[in-house]
């Protein structure tokens, strides 16, 4: 049997927007990266497209081939305007 | 006084006083953004800030370091609201101290150039129509 992880991605702007949802709970293969997960949620909500954004795990910008682990948090920044 | 903050409080600048360094500081530059009625053509009412807290204070306090190494300062404090923000209200004020005008001015301009590009914070505009828009940024 294929091994699971469970991830939490977060919401900001955009995309809370169109997910209508702060946060949520994402169950994924092992080894996956965010640009997997990115890929999956696009197909559930109307998400923008990935060059626009960047990520970060964690609490740190991270790259989009990371292999996401088990409890990892995964954030979807979409271009930021402060100021 | 190194510092960078995310506040949902009214920002006065007056108010803020960071501990000074030495008695050798020299000059004081203060950028405050402040919450205009217009953008684009459209009439903005106010405007919501949104922010991932925990990366942008990380990232906010990694600018300020950065300003303190590139230039020749003596503190800077760095402060950004989140919220519903009103016509005429701050939305970030950055604060710089140095021995001399030339560092004050060129830090102060990098730290608010590079909180605007890198720190994860967004602004929707909200117009008296009664639209609302997220901003897009240069990403």
């Amino acid at each position: 049997m294929q091994q699971r992880v469970e991830i939490t991605v977060h919401y900001f702007a955009k995309l809370r927007d169109l997910t209508n949802k702060e946060q949520e709970s994402f169950e994924t293969e092992i080894n996956s990266t965010p640009k997997d997960v990115y890929r999956k949620l696009k197909e559930l909500y109307d998400l923008p497209e990935i060059s626009h954004l960047k990520i970060a795990v964690n609490d740190s910008f991270a790259s989009w081939k990371t292999e996401l682990e088990d409890k990892d948090k995964l954030v979807f920044i979409p271009p930021v305007t402060g100021g | 006084m190194n510092s960078f903050h995310i506040t949902e409080d009214v920002i006065d600048a007056e108010s803020i006083q960071p501990a000074l360094p030495a008695s050798k500081v020299g000059a004081k530059s203060i950028f405050e953004g402040i919450v205009r009625d217009n953008n684009l053509g459209k009439i903005v009412k106010k405007l919501e800030y949104q922010c991932y807290e925990e990366l942008a204070t990380k990232e906010g306090s990694t600018i300020l370091k950065e300003a303190l190494e590139n230039y020749k300062i003596d503190g800077a404090f760095c402060v950004h609201r989140t919220g519903t923000l009103e016509i005429g209200e701050t939305a970030v004020l950055v604060m710089v101290y140095a021995a001399h005008r030339e560092d004050s001015f060129q830090a102060c301009r990098y730290i608010i150039d590079e909180v605007k590009t890198r720190v994860p914070i967004w602004k929707k505009e909200i117009y008296v129509s009664g639209e609302s828009d997220w901003l897009k940024g240069a990403g």
